[in-house]
């Protein structure tokens, strides 16, 4: 940074004395490095890079455990306005940061999931075991479909249709 | 209190534990209290009767496999019909809140190679 800003100082100060129309295009070089020093400022909130170019109601959805629902009440708990992501001061990240933390997101939330997943699969009842064999829980049908859990078709020897 | 009830009871808690850490801060309201069923859970008669005495239960064979595993019922062995045996299994804490069915399979266990033989079988027959 302080060399890109030292850089343009030395020719303006030759170019004077030449022309005015060399004097104009110092100017472009001066306003580089403020367009890349806004474009680099990430945001961090709840541990986590959320998207500068979009507005916050719709940034805090990158986070895990935040949705439409709850990015609204956030928003108006703290009384923020639905600002862009990078316009917003030290102070309102703080705020935002703090409201966030209340609520149980990203690895907590992984954690207490699995953490319930675990006591089914313990106490061996049918979801657990449903769960345990990588096969849908709640009552789907498993001859054509769930293709998610269960993977690639696999072709069974001697199956043709009549 | 169905398990569902209860996922959704220890989320509020988890939440009004962080909720109250924050009151002291931000000083807002607490939160209201975890939602509880004010239904009462459903047991068959027959299991109605073993609520008060739950020694009675041990290796007693259950047919109402719709019935709410009570606290009461907990540390007893009992045997829970699946429409064609029975299947001896031991009550814990964890189980507390689901239902007798919920751990007696009622479906056979099928692997593919067992399919898998079957249709050769059916091929040989053809030929």
């Amino acid at each position: 940074m302080a060399q890109t800003l030292a850089m343009p100082v030395a020719p303006s100060l030759a170019i004077i004395s030449n022309s005015r129309l060399s004097n104009t295009l110092s100017v472009p070089v001066l306003n580089k490095p403020k367009v890349q020093g806004s474009s680099i400022k990430c945001v961090r909130v709840g541990g986590v890079e959320i998207p500068n170019n979009k507005r916050i109601e719709y940034s805090l959805q990158y986070i895990h455990g935040v949705g439409r629902t709850r990015a609204k009440q956030i928003l108006c708990d703290i009384q923020m306005d639905n600002k862009i992501t990078k316009e917003l001061t030290e102070e309102e990240l703080i705020t935002l940061r703090d409201e966030v933390s209340k609520y149980m997101i990203e690895g907590d939330l992984r954690r207490f999931n699995a953490v319930n997943i675990k006591r089914l699969k313990d106490i061996q009842c049918y979801r657990g075991i449903r769960h345990i064999q990588g096969l849908p829980c709640r009552g789907q049908r498993t001859k054509n479909n769930c293709r998610t859990l269960k993977g690639k078709k696999v072709a069974i020897a001697g199956k043709k249709k009549k | 209190m169905r398990p569902t009830m209860m996922l959704r009871a220890l989320t509020k808690q988890f939440l009004g534990i962080v909720g109250d850490a924050a009151n002291t801060v931000a000083k807002k309201p607490p939160l209201p209290p975890p939602l509880v069923s004010r239904k009462p859970a459903f047991i068959d008669a027959f299991l109605y009767k073993m609520k008060k005495n739950p020694n009675l239960l041990s290796n007693k064979t259950i047919w109402s496999r719709r019935s709410t595993i009570l606290p009461e019922f907990v540390d007893t062995t009992v045997k829970i019909y699946n429409g064609k045996t029975t299947i001896r299994c031991r009550i814990t804490e964890g189980k507390v809140g689901h239902k007798f069915g919920e751990f007696a399979l009622t479906r056979k266990r099928k692997t593919r190679e067992q399919a898998n033989a079957k249709n050769v079988k059916q091929l040989k027959k053809k030929k």
